[in-house]
């Protein structure tokens, strides 16, 4: 009988732990999620980058810079009729930061990033499966530093509370 | 009596590990529709200009977007030595240049007919080494009867208004070879104006005396 009780114990005590632990697995794990854009399409694979400055100037401005359309599309299905944030980020890129500026047609917010980092876009409760918006997107590195082609990656991603 | 395991099948020990296993397939199926756009970006173009008296640039200023373009004339540089004053010294020069402005800012810069103006600019990214602006001159200049002078007896002083540190030095052509001006570091504006005179220490049969200058920038 002396065993018996940590026995019990340890029957009732054991699935509520585990229970426990996948809740704050999954919970930590739901609170970001990466947006399916995979129905994006760029208006040009390749973006040649242009001196802000045909001149150098005295003041020393050495920034390139490009533009390019994306036709955005996101399955936003996962989060229909659910509060979410939407965020874009642009992925880190090795050297010296690159800067992204967007304007939208609405249905996002315009916004600004840089590698790294991410922005919100979006907030609210998704009312389709899916978001079309035409994203007016201006890219800006030093040119100094950028002396190769980059590969860029931008992502979606919601947080849910 | 034998003890039940710790993890014998209950309502919660059964059902997690279900729950848990649908949730993974579930996130795998999501992932994998889960993209990142990509934007691939190339570098800036490098870009080379000079301008040695007369230039073009169209849409205003350098700074404030103007654009240069070809210009193909060749301003001519000039004195004249009277016959009294042969072999008596330095004589100066005059252009037939206009420029006045300096075409990045639209300051004035260069006193004319005295100053011909040189400048430019070298662009590239990355680490590249200096860009280098040279001059290069026959031995000699020439007259129709076969006279000449030595290109040597030309010099220069580098001026410009308010100028106070002139990018290029003051010199003298060597003639018949070519001799390096400047360094110019990538990204780099530069600008001088170029006041020539003639050396006049020699007597010379009389006649017309010309030979060509001809500034070259060169980046690597």
């Amino acid at each position: 009988m002396m065993n018996s009780l940590p026995y019990l114990m340890r029957i009732l005590l054991a699935p509520s732990l585990l229970a426990a632990g996948l809740c704050i697995t999954n919970c930590a794990a739901a609170n970001t999620t990466r947006v399916d854009d995979s129905g994006t399409v760029i208006s040009q694979g390749v973006l040649p980058m242009r001196w802000r400055q045909l001149v150098p100037g005295r003041g020393a401005d050495h920034s390139v810079e490009g533009s390019v359309r994306v036709a955005l599309r996101l399955n936003l299905s996962r989060w229909l009729n659910q509060p979410v944030k939407l965020y874009m980020g642009l992925a880190p890129v090795a050297g010296e930061p690159i800067h992204a500026a967007w304007r939208t047609q609405g249905r996002l917010l315009p916004g600004a990033v840089r590698s790294g980092g991410r922005a919100l876009v979006f907030e609210g409760i998704p009312g389709a499966a899916s978001l079309e918006e035409t994203l007016d997107l201006t890219l800006r590195a030093d040119g100094r530093a950028l002396v190769s082609a980059q590969t860029l990656q931008f992502y979606f991603e919601v947080d849910t509370p | 009596m034998r003890a039940p395991p710790a993890f014998a099948p209950s309502v919660f020990g059964a059902a997690l590990p279900l729950h848990r296993g649908l949730a993974l397939i579930g996130g795998a199926l999501l992932c994998a529709g889960a993209q990142a756009f990509s934007v691939s970006i190339t570098p800036g173009t490098r870009s080379l200009f000079l301008q040695v008296g007369s230039g073009t640039m169209t849409g205003g200023n350098f700074n404030s977007g103007g654009t240069p373009g070809n210009n193909a004339t060749i301003n001519l540089v000039s004195a004249t030595v009277p016959a009294a004053s042969l072999g008596a010294g330095s004589i100066a020069m005059a252009s037939d240049s206009t420029v006045t402005a300096s075409p990045y800012d639209g300051r004035t810069f260069c006193t004319v007919p005295a100053q011909v103006y040189v400048g430019g600019f070298y662009r590239a990214p990355g680490s590249a080494a200096n860009a280098s602006l040279s001059v290069t001159t026959p031995a000699s200049l020439t007259n129709a009867s076969g006279n000449t002078i030595p290109f040597s007896a030309v010099s220069w002083v580098s001026a410009g208004t308010s100028d106070t540190a002139p990018t290029i030095s003051n010199g003298t052509f060597t003639g018949g070879a070519s001799q390096v001006l400047l360094s110019i570091a990538r990204n780099t504006w530069f600008e001088s104006c170029l006041q020539f005179s003639y050396a006049n220490t020699q007597l010379v049969g009389s006649g017309t005396f010309t030979g060509r200058a001809s500034y070259t920038l060169t980046a690597p």
